[in-house]
This record gives C-alpha cells, sequence and structure tokens, in this order.
C-alpha cells in the first residue's frame, strides 16, 4: 500500500463532516480500482474472447431476420442470402434435405434453415454472455475481496491516533457500501457492457453497407447521447458524494445509539434521539431523491433519443422505401439494428451513474489507504533479537498535538527484569509512557532502546511479539474464552489455556459451563464480571510469555476476594520480564523495584517506597493522603 | 436454518403495504406513469405497422408525413411518462424507506436492555443498513419494471389480438415461460442469496468487533491473527457469492435467451401468415416491434426473481426487529408518580436474567425482601455474582422480576409508566459511556433544554468543572468516540454530573465511583448532601472510603441478603463484611492520581 501514500491526514472524519472532494483526480481512482482486476490476467483474457463472440453473434442475429423478412414478405427462393460464399455451403445442406423430402416446396427448407440457423446463433449467444458474465461477476467478487482485506490490514496497521477520530459505524461504512459500490462496477454491467461497444462497431459497420443514407441517423445521434452521458457526471456525482456522506454520518449515529442504550434507557431520552435520528435520516433521503432526481431526468432523455432516432428511421427510410432505394425487410432491419445500437449507450448512461457511485466510492477508500499509519509494520527490517529487557528512553520527545509536547527531553533507564511503578496525578504523562514503549503511538523526537537496539530499526511484528500492554480499558471480544486467550499466543493448546486460567484463578468458574474453552462471552464479555474480565486478560498475558510487560491497571473496583486473586496474578505477570505499570495498588507499588513519579512531562521522583517515604517529597504527600482517606473511620 | 419463510413473499408485501398506503399520491402517479409508458409504447409499432400498410406499400408520403408526427406525439408522451415514472419512484420509495429506517430506529430506542444483550452491535446495523438497502433496490427498480413489463405484456397483447389472434395466442405463451422460468429457478437458488446475507453480516460482524477493539489487539500485536480471522470470513463471504454469480448470470442470460426463442417462433408463424397473405407486411413488422418492445423490460426479468427474494430475506430478518417482543410493558393506563419520596420496597422478589435461562450460574437473586426509607443512604455490598446489579436493575425496571414484586412509595412499579419512573431515578453505571457530543451534551443528555448555569451546576457539584474549564473549548469540547480523551475517572464524573442534572430522587451508583479518587468522592458527597437532604442513595462499591457516606450497609451473597446494618453493627457479626474490611485494611489499597498534588502540609 505504501507506494499510494501522498500527504499523512488523519482527519478522515473531519474531511468527511465537510462536504465536497477529498481532493483526488478521476485518473488517480481509476488506477486505484483497475489495479484490483489487473492481476486476473487469464480472466481478462477468457473475458476479451467472450466478449468478441458474444458481439459477434449479436450483430449476426438481426440479419437472419432482415432475411427471412426479405424471403417471407417477397416469397423468394434461390439465394438466401444474396451472397456467394454464404449462399454456397447452405445450399448444399438445404439441397441434401430437399433430395429427402421431395415433395415439399423449396421455400420452406429455406425457411427452416433459416430458423435452425437463429437458433443456434443464440445458443451461442447465450452461452457466450452467461460465461462472460459469470467470469465478470466472479472478477468482481474477487476484486472485492482483495480491497476488503487491504483496507482491514490497512485499519489494523493505522496506529490509534486515526481509530481515536473515527467511529467505527464511520468506517464500517467505507468497507460495506462504498466497497459495494466498486464491486458492482467492476463485475456488473458495466463492463458486460464493452461487449456491447464491441457490438456498436460492428452494427455500426453492417448499417452502413445495407444504407449509407439512414444509417447517417444512428450516426448522428450517437454523440448527442455521449454528450448528454457526459454531463451526468458533471451533475450527478456531486450528488452522489452528498448520499455517501450522509449515509455514514448515519450509521455512526445508529452504532453510538445502540452502545449507548444503557443511557438512553436511564435516562429516558429515547425521543430526542429519535428526533436527532429523523434528521438525519430526513438528509440522507433528501440527498438520496436529489441524487436519483438527476438520473431521472437524463435516463429518459437518452431513451428519447433512441425514440428519435427510431421514428426519424421510419420518416427517411419510409421516403426511401417509397422511392424503391431500399426495401421494407432492410427498413425493418434497421429498426431493429437501432434498437442494438442504442441500447448499450442507453446503458451507458447508467454505466455513468454506477461509474459515479463507483468513484464516489473509490475516493472514501482510497483517502483511507491515504492516511499513512505512524507506526508502520517495516516488515523489511530485522527482525528484534530475544529481549533481555533493558529499557533505554533516550531525549524522547513526543506530542499528539503538533507544537503541543507532552514530553520535550525525556529520558529513562530501566534495567532487564526490573518492575518500574509510574505514578503521578491525571495528565502527567505517564499513560503516554506506555503508549510509546507499546508503539501504539508514534514518538517524534529522541531514540527509545531495547537492549541496545533503536526500536524504529526493527520489524513491528518481532518488537510487539516480545512486549504486550495491557490498556486499562482492555476489550473482551463477545467470542468464546478460547479465542479470547488466543490474543496472548494463536497457538496455545487447550492444556496451556487451561494451565494459564488456573494460574489465575478462572479455571472453576470456565469449568462449570458445559462448553469449558468454546462458551461464548456476549458482547463486550458481558457474561463475567468485571473482575473476571480482568483475570481473563491476565490469563492471554501469561500465555504470549512477554519480554517486557506494560500494564494499565484498571481502577474499576472488584469484589474484594476476585482483588485478592488480581493481586496474586499481578505478582505473578511480572516475575520474569521487564515491567512498567501505571499503579492503582498499594501492593504492586510497594512490591515495585523502583518509583517513578511523573509530574508535567518530567521524573521528579524515582526510588523504592522506603527511599521514596523517606524523601518526604510528593511521592509520600501523595501516600499519605490517599491512606488516610481510604480508611473507613 | 428454517428457510422455509423464503419461498414465499408473504413477508415482504406485508412489510411494504402499510408504508405504501402511506405514499399513496407517489404510488398512485408511480403507476399512473407506468401505464401511460406501456400504452404510448404498444401504440407506436401499430402505428408503424399502419405506416408501412398504408404509406410505403401505397407508395403515399402523405399518410407517412402525417404518421410520423403521431410517432413524434407517442414518442414525446412515452418519454414525459419514463420521466415521470422514475420521478415518482424516487419519491415513492424513499420515503417508504425513510419511514422504515425510522420506524426501525424507534423500535430498537424502544426495546429494552434485554433485548440488546442478545444482539450485538454488528448484527443490529447489518440489519438497519443492509436489509433496508434491499428493500430499496425492490422498491425503486424491481417494481418499476415489474409493472412497466406487465402493463407492456397487457397492453402488447390487446394490440396483437386486433392484428392476429393465433398469433396473440402464441405471444401469451412467452410470458408464460419466463414466469416460470424466473420462479422456477428463484426458488431453487434462494437459498444460496439467503447464505450469502448471512455470511454478509457476519462478516460485518467481524468487523466492527476488531475496529471497537482495535486497542486491545494493537496492544497485543495481534493483528495479523485478527488479519487470519477477518480473511477467514471475507472468504466465506465470496464463497457464498460466487454461488450466486452462476445464478444471476444463468438468469439474465436466460431470460434473453427464451425472448429471443419466442421471438424467431413468431417471426417464422408470422412469415407463414404473411405468405399466405393472412397477414399485412406492415401487421407482420408491428409484431415483431411489439416483442422486441419486450424484451428491453424483459432482460431484466432473471433479475427480479433475484431482486424479490432478496427483499424477502430482507423483511424477515427485519420482521425479527419489528416483532421483537419487548419484555418490559406498560399497563394500558400508568400511573405517573406524583410527590414523590423515594421509599423502595421489596417484597419476596426472585430474579433470573431471561437471556441466561440455559445456565447454571445465571446471577439470579432469591426471596428478596427489603425496604429502603425515602432519604436513605445504602450500600450494598457482596462477592461477583451475589446479585447487586441484578438489584438495582430491578428498581427502574430494566427487568421484571419472575416472583414478588418491587414498590415505590407502595406502588407496585408494573402501575407507573415508565418514563415518570425513570424520570425519577438516577443511575450512574459502572461503564462511563460518553456519546460523541459536546460536555455540554453529554451532562445535559437526559434533560437536553437544560441551561449553560444548570450544566455548570451539576458539573460542579460532580467535581468536573475545573477541569473542563482548563479545557480550550470548555463545555463545548467535542467528548466520546472520536472526542477529546478523557481519564476514566473524569468520564465517571461527567456521567455522575448527567445523572445529578435530572435532579433525581433515587440516586444509584452502580459502581461508577471506582475510577474517582476517595478526596474527590468525598467533595461529590459533599455536595450530594448539600444540594437535597431527602434523596434516597443506593452505592455499590467496593471501596471502603464509600461506605463512610451511608447509613446502612447490605451484604449480598448468592442472591440473597445475608447481612444488614450500620458498619459497627456488622463489624460485630462474624461474617463477610467482617472478612471484606479486615482484607481491605490489610492487602488493599488503591490510589488514584486524577488530582493534583496538594502542598505538603507543615
Amino acid at each position: 500500500m505504501s507506494a499510494r501514500r501522498r500527504k499523512p491526514m488523519h482527519t478522515d472524519a473531519e474531511e468527511e463532516s465537510k462536504r465536497g472532494s477529498f481532493g483526488y483526480t478521476d485518473m488517480q481512482l481509476y488506477k486505484f480500482m483497475f489495479s484490483y482486476i489487473i492481476p486476473y490476467k487469464r480472466d481478462l483474457i477468457i473475458i476479451s474472447i467472450y466478449m468478441i463472440l458474444y458481439s459477434l453473434v449479436t450483430s449476426l442475429s438481426p440479419l437472419l431476420i432482415l432475411v427471412s423478412i426479405n424471403q417471407f414478405s417477397e416469397h423468394r427462393t434461390g439465394n438466401i442470402f444474396g451472397n456467394k460464399l454464404l449462399d454456397g455451403p447452405s445450399y448444399v445442406i438445404i439441397d441434401y434435405f430437399e433430395n429427402v423430402f421431395p415433395n415439399i416446396a423449396q421455400f420452406w427448407f429455406e425457411a427452416g434453415f433459416i430458423v435452425i440457423l437463429y437458433t443456434i446463433l443464440q445458443i451461442m449467444t447465450f452461452y457466450f454472455q452467461r460465461e462472460m458474465q459469470n467470469y465478470i461477476g466472479a472478477m468482481g467478487y474477487k476484486a472485492e475481496l482483495a480491497i476488503r482485506l487491504d483496507m482491514f490490514e490497512h485499519l489494523q496497521e493505522l496506529d490509534l491516533s486515526y481509530h481515536d477520530k473515527n467511529e467505527v459505524g464511520r468506517i464500517m461504512s467505507r468497507l460495506t457500501s462504498d466497497l459495494s459500490a466498486i464491486r458492482e462496477m467492476l463485475g456488473g454491467q458495466v463492463i458486460s457492457n464493452l461487449a456491447n461497444i464491441l457490438t456498436v462497431v460492428t452494427v455500426g459497420i453492417i448499417i452502413v453497407l445495407i444504407d449509407p443514407v439512414l444509417s447517417l441517423i444512428p450516426l448522428l445521434l450517437i454523440p448527442i447521447v455521449i454528450y448528454i452521458g457526459s454531463l451526468s457526471r458533471k451533475y450527478a456525482r456531486p450528488r452522489r458524494k452528498e448520499t455517501r456522506r450522509t449515509n455514514s454520518i448515519l450509521m455512526a449515529n445508529i452504532g453510538e445509539s445502540i452502545a449507548g442504550i444503557k443511557v438512553t434507557k436511564g435516562h429516558s431520552r429515547e425521543n430526542r434521539n429519535i428526533d436527532i435520528f429523523r434528521e438525519l435520516n430526513e438528509a440522507n433521503t433528501r440527498a438520496n431523491i436529489d441524487a436519483d432526481n438527476m438520473n431521472a431526468i437524463f435516463f429518459p432523455l437518452l431513451l428519447l433519443m433512441s425514440s428519435l432516432g427510431t421514428i426519424s428511421i421510419i420518416l427517411v427510410g419510409g421516403i426511401r422505401v417509397i422511392d424503391g432505394a431500399i426495401t421494407v425487410g432492410a427498413l425493418v432491419a434497421f429498426l431493429n439494428y437501432n434498437a442494438i445500437l442504442f441500447r448499450p449507450i442507453i446503458l451507458l448512461g447508467q454505466f455513468y451513474q454506477q461509474l459515479q457511485d463507483a468513484l464516489t466510492g473509490a475516493e472514501r477508500i482510497y483517502a483511507l489507504f491515504d492516511t499513512e499509519t505512524k507506526v508502520p509494520y517495516n516488515n523489511q527490517l530485522p527482525d528484534m533479537p530475544l529481549i533481555k529487557g533493558e529499557v533505554i528512553f533516550d531525549r524522547v520527545r513526543f506530542e499528539y498535538v503538533p507544537g503541543k509536547p507532552i514530553y520535550d527531553q525525556f529520558s529513562l533507564y530501566v534495567p532487564p527484569g526490573k518492575t518500574i511503578a509510574l505514578v503521578g496525578h491525571t495528565g502527567a504523562g505517564k499513560t503516554t509512557i506506555i503508549n510509546i514503549l507499546s508503539r501504539l503511538y508514534e514518538f517524534q523526537g529522541g531514540e527509545l532502546r531495547i537492549d541496545g537496539t533503536d526500536v524504529t530499526t526493527v520489524s513491528l511484528k518481532s518488537y510487539k511479539g516480545q512486549i504486550v500492554a495491557v490498556p486499562q480499558d482492555y476489550f473482551i471480544f463477545s467470542t468464546s474464552v478460547r479465542e479470547n486467550l488466543k490474543l496472548g499466543n494463536p497457538m496455545a493448546t487447550d492444556e496451556d489455556m487451561w494451565d494459564a486460567l488456573e494460574k489465575v484463578g478462572l479455571k472453576k468458574y470456565i469449568q462449570s459451563y458445559e462448553s469449558g474453552l468454546d462458551t461464548h462471552l456476549q458482547e463486550r464479555g458481558g457474561r463475567l464480571s468485571v473482575g473476571q474480565r480482568q483475570l481473563l486478560i491476565f490469563a492471554a498475558v501469561l500465555l504470549a510469555k512477554p519480554r517486557i510487560l506494560i500494564l494499565d491497571e484498571a481502577t474499576s473496583s472488584i469484589d474484594v476476594f476476585s482483588e485478592i486473586q488480581i493481586q496474586k496474578t499481578i505478582q505473578l505477570l511480572l516475575k520474569d520480564c521487564t515491567s512498567f505499570i501505571i499503579a492503582h495498588r498499594l501492593s504492586t507499588i510497594r512490591n515495585a523495584d523502583s518509583i517513578i513519579v511523573i509530574d508535567d512531562g518530567n521524573i521528579v521522583e524515582q526510588g523504592t517506597h522506603e527511599e521514596l517515604i523517606a524523601q518526604k517529597g510528593q511521592y509520600y504527600d501523595l501516600v499519605r493522603n490517599q491512606i488516610e482517606l481510604a480508611g473507613v473511620e | 436454518m428454517n428457510y422455509e419463510g423464503l419461498y414465499r413473499v408473504n413477508e415482504v408485501l406485508e412489510l411494504l403495504i402499510p408504508y405504501t398506503k402511506r405514499h399513496k399520491k407517489e404510488f398512485l402517479g408511480l403507476n399512473i406513469s407506468i401505464i401511460s409508458a406501456a400504452i404510448a409504447q404498444a401504440l407506436i409499432p401499430l402505428k408503424i405497422s399502419s405506416i408501412i400498410d398504408n404509406g410505403l406499400i401505397h407508395r403515399n408520403k402523405q399518410v407517412l408525413y402525417s404518421g410520423f408526427f403521431i410517432l413524434l406525439l407517442l414518442t414525446m408522451m412515452d418519454f414525459m411518462s419514463q420521466m415521470g415514472q422514475r420521478l415518482f419512484s424516487n419519491r415513492y420509495s424513499n420515503g417508504v424507506i425513510y419511514d422504515i429506517r425510522q420506524d426501525l430506529y424507534v423500535a430498537l430506542q424502544y426495546q429494552e436492555i434485554e433485548y440488546y444483550s442478545s444482539e450485538t452491535i454488528g448484527q443490529i446495523m447489518a440489519r438497519s443498513i443492509e436489509e433496508v438497502l434491499a428493500l430499496r433496490e425492490l422498491l425503486t427498480w424491481g417494481y418499476r419494471i415489474t409493472g412497466l413489463l406487465t402493463f407492456l405484456f397487457i397492453t402488447s397483447f390487446i394490440a396483437m389480438v386486433g392484428i392476429s389472434l393465433p398469433l396473440s395466442l402464441v405471444f401469451l405463451l412467452l410470458p408464460v415461460l419466463l414466469y416460470r422460468y424466473v420462479t422456477g429457478s428463484s426458488q431453487r437458488n434462494v437459498k444460496l442469496f439467503y447464505d450469502a446475507r448471512v455470511k454478509y453480516g457476519d462478516l460485518n460482524d467481524s468487523l466492527a468487533e476488531d475496529l471497537t477493539g482495535i486497542k486491545t489487539v494493537k496492544s497485543f500485536g495481534r493483528e495479523l491473527e485478527q488479519i487470519a480471522i477477518f480473511n477467514v470470513k471475507n472468504q466465506e463471504f465470496f464463497d457464498a457469492s460466487m454461488k450466486t454469480v452462476k445464478i444471476r448470470s444463468s438468469l439474465q442470460a436466460g431470460a434473453i435467451f427464451l425472448i429471443s426463442i419466442g421471438l424467431v417462433i413468431l417471426v417464422f408463424l408470422g412469415g407463414i401468415l404473411l405468405d399466405q397473405n393472412q397477414l399485412t407486411p406492415g401487421e407482420y413488422v408491428a409484431f415483431m416491434l411489439l416483442v422486441l418492445q419486450i424484451t428491453v423490460p424483459g432482460r431484466f426479468t432473471g433479475w427480479i426473481g433475484i431482486i424479490l427474494q432478496n427483499a424477502q430475506s430482507a423483511a424477515i430478518r427485519l420482521n425479527e426487529i419489528f416483532n421483537a417482543p419487548v419484555a418490559i410493558q406498560e399497563k394500558i393506563d400508568p400511573q405517573s408518580l406524583q410527590n414523590f419520596s423515594g421509599n423502595i420496597k421489596f417484597e419476596n422478589v426472585s430474579f433470573k436474567y431471561p437471556a441466561a435461562k440455559n445456565f447454571a450460574n445465571a446471577h439470579t437473586l432469591h426471596e428478596i425482601n427489603l425496604e429502603i426509607p425515602a432519604g436513605q443512604k445504602v450500600a450494598l455490598l457482596g462477592p461477583t455474582g451475589s446479585g447487586k446489579s441484578s438489584l438495582i436493575n430491578l428498581i427502574p425496571r430494566f427487568f421484571d422480576p419472575i416472583e414478588g414484586r418491587v414498590l415505590v412509595d407502595g406502588i407496585d412499579l408494573k402501575h407507573i409508566s415508565l418514563k415518570s419512573l425513570r424520570g425519577q431515578i438516577g443511575i450512574v453505571h459502572q461503564e462511563a459511556f460518553l456519546f460523541t457530543l459536546s460536555l455540554h451534551d453529554n451532562i445535559a443528555f437526559g434533560r437536553s433544554n437544560a441551561t449553560r448555569e444548570q450544566v455548570i451546576e451539576a458539573a460542579k457539584a460532580a467535581q468536573i468543572h475545573e477541569y473542563i474549564m482548563t479545557l480550550e473549548d470548555g463545555y463545548d469540547t467535542i467528548v466520546g468516540e472520536r472526542g477529546v480523551t478523557l481519564s476514566g475517572g473524569q468520564r465517571q464524573r461527567v456521567t455522575i454530573a448527567r445523572t445529578l442534572l435530572h435532579n433525581p430522587k433515587i440516586l444509584i451508583f452502580d459502581d461508577s465511583v471506582s475510577a474517582v479518587d476517595p478526596e474527590t468522592e468525598a467533595k461529590i458527597q459533599e455536595s450530594l448532601e448539600s444540594a437535597s437532604s431527602s434523596r434516597t442513595t443506593i452505592i455499590i462499591s467496593q471501596r471502603p472510603s464509600s461506605l463512610k457516606y451511608v447509613d446502612r450497609i447490605i451484604v449480598l451473597d448468592k442472591g440473597r441478603i445475608v447481612q444488614d446494618g450500620t458498619h459497627s453493627e456488622l463489624m460485630k457479626e462474624d461474617n463477610i463484611y467482617k472478612d471484606f474490611i479486615n482484607a481491605v485494611e490489610t492487602q488493599i489499597k488503591f490510589f488514584d492520581w486524577s488530582q493534583k498534588i496538594e502542598e505538603p502540609e507543615t
């Protein structure tokens, strides 16, 4: 994906709150979309072959109708096609049957011959069309599959500063309706209509051969039709875009309404929510009507051109028939060809609509790809060797908002295997240190070295494989116990899992469910209590066997008996690795090898619990204050 | 899986008919313009036929010119009705879609908490968006084409009868064959379409999960595994869709094939009649043109079957939302609370979560008898699964007990209107959920007409005002999923302010001061104290500091009340409470760093 990056932009959602363009040229978007079907060379060749065959057989069928009408209306026999090359072999067959059934007039053999020929052509048309559409439809889905996977991969690689700013519903609209629009174009009518364009060319040649004068009518009308079609691009595009924009806002609203339903219920706020939704729904409906009305006007205009073609052919062709220049059969064939000629061109009008739809979707998807992750995978870089656990922050600079650094020159040395407790008031920057170390966000200056290796010089996967971070607001997936434990180690066996569950004291509870490890945990782990959810995450950490552990201790209170279990488990987790903890428990802090007090982007105190208490500085005040307050009486 | 409903179209019709009634005018306009298009399109070949017979064969240019003029008029009529069709169709279909979406949202809003414990966000979103889209296809396009095709068959048939009865009877075979072809094949294939839809729902489900839990995924460095999981769903959807590709292409090409064969038979038969002078050349041409004309909408007949079946399975899935029973039913004539004082009484209450009925360790309550007098402050304590949250969920009637009853001020909850009841109760939930709105709107969530002064007052009481003032945009700062990140404690205080704003008579903290440091908690309790003396307060907390502010402590274990009394009373009993306090004293101390460090005392 890296080749397409143009500008760092994390304000995807903000872009969307505005109307108007993301600022890509159509060429960029076409290249982007078609890059997903180019790899299917074999399919493309097969499709082209079927297209050519299909357009040939569709152009030939009306010729037979022309022949048969001429034949029937004038009761001619002797030369069906009036062309030696074609008549020769035809009459070999016809003569053969005439000899077998000598009592039937030659006329009927000729008619029967045409009917059979026509039927064969129709079977071929059916077959070629079906095969062609099979391949095209499949290609649409193949492209969709690939784009969706790329999008998902990109979303996984995007660092948290992107996800912080974009709601789930909003991102989802890109992977659903925007993507479907591209699929429909690549795998649908539009591409199959390319075959019809070939037909237009063949039919064009045929009608010029039949009657050059009459062929002027459709040939003059076609440019007008194409012009009208291209006009629709100008008017339809911004309107389609507006439907997408309003749709994604609507989706974001639905998503949040469902997520926050408990609060809504508690505050009886249903009616107000419904009013808000009504406004968004109305905006989307208005945008849809507005966009659809464009088609409602353009499409009949194209149809009108086709009808005008038909009646002009009647007028001009009629005069020529009366003047004896052409036969009635030729006129009828012309009418037939006019329909064949205009069908693809009218569908081309629809093509524009689908194309605009696809381009609008492509633009929004492209914008997502264009959003660069600040912490790339860097798979081309060497792997991080097995971590011993020495951590050095060397004059690290970090800012969430450009120009407002949280840390300017942050330096810290941690020897391998030590446990570091981070304390300090909210906003002091404890979480930021953790975010830097776990590579969820990128730092802007200085160096972070693990065992002497600059972390930006190794592949992210090898680094993250050895480091586990437990955020305070960890997420339990609404899948099974097993799937959640796999978060720690996808290769873990059942035995490993039960072992880990036992260590965190959850084994008995999980065993009490019939399905054991496959017990479904419901939305956000609803089946577990808050304490049990924490223990489950800890079990996953145990399975991961990290070399460096980063723990943002959750503060949610847990019943006292689970609490003791959690304390035990935390000590277990800290045993064999270098650990950083944003600590909230006195027991955790006391057991730390070193306590770091952070204030306003600086380390203000550092030492063991005893040392810092003896210092009677900030830490002493803080702890004493809290112990006093936390007491019962 | 039960596919039975898929083979019919009852559901989709039942769903759409009431909405269509609401948009009668547009629907009527749509049908009128369809009919007028069908008439114009049938008249054009007839006129051409008469031009050929009377003008061309008899070499009369006058007939040709006047005929051309009429054709021009008919063409314009066709044009106008084509445009009218689409304009009416847009307003009709978008109107219906709007209504359905609105009704769906309303249904979801009025659905009770219970419903949401069994449905994931991804599934609900897929339904409300994707299924509605499937209906949209039917409404905008499917109906119009079907209507046009039907009326065109009728008008063409009438026109043909005038030309040649035997030929028109043969022609009649065409719609019959097409109908058989479409319905026959769609019945065989509808299961495949349904499967693809279900797989699509699964795919979106796993997408929504991943995006919601992205921080955890990245923290564990499990992006690649998530990709692998997603890839499986993606592939499954792809495989299911690929099966539908073949159906689609066969259906479309097949419909065209049928029509073409019909055409050649008619040409042949017509030719014979022409040959025997039972038909004029003009009539013969008219016949052909009529058939050709039908191929235009006719080539889409294959799609109509697909769209209809698609809409049918969408309607079934939508109906599952519309028809989901609302577990909490108001009485027909519910009371509203007047001069509410805040007395709560549980009479012999037993409770079980309905969704969890199959599980042995479902959290339940057994025969709870409890009275909390108005104005009392009570703490609920107990181990995980002891039933604390279940107990308080019964008070705003999020659930109904399976036995016994819950009363406030002596009135059974079932007799009180939900709005009036919930208006008196404020619950601060454990998960501090903030909406993507400004801080002001988040605090004023339950009372959107609150003034800034009232909001500030609530924020002050919740001890969050000072922090808000440090933000650049103050109360207009956007928070939530896409906004400024607040710490757990700050979020909790915003939700406390939100609850305080509507000044409830019963205030429930469901473990919602856990991330607020004890010092701040003390201040919040102080301001609660001064704001109102007659407020019933229930606190679930595991923190001893919270116990300081209550008059009474109730200890639950395994769904039963095991201890009830004041701190000093309970300390005398050898039971859970004493164990709890001792454990806390010796082992557990929490710190919260959300406050500025005070100046050291001298």
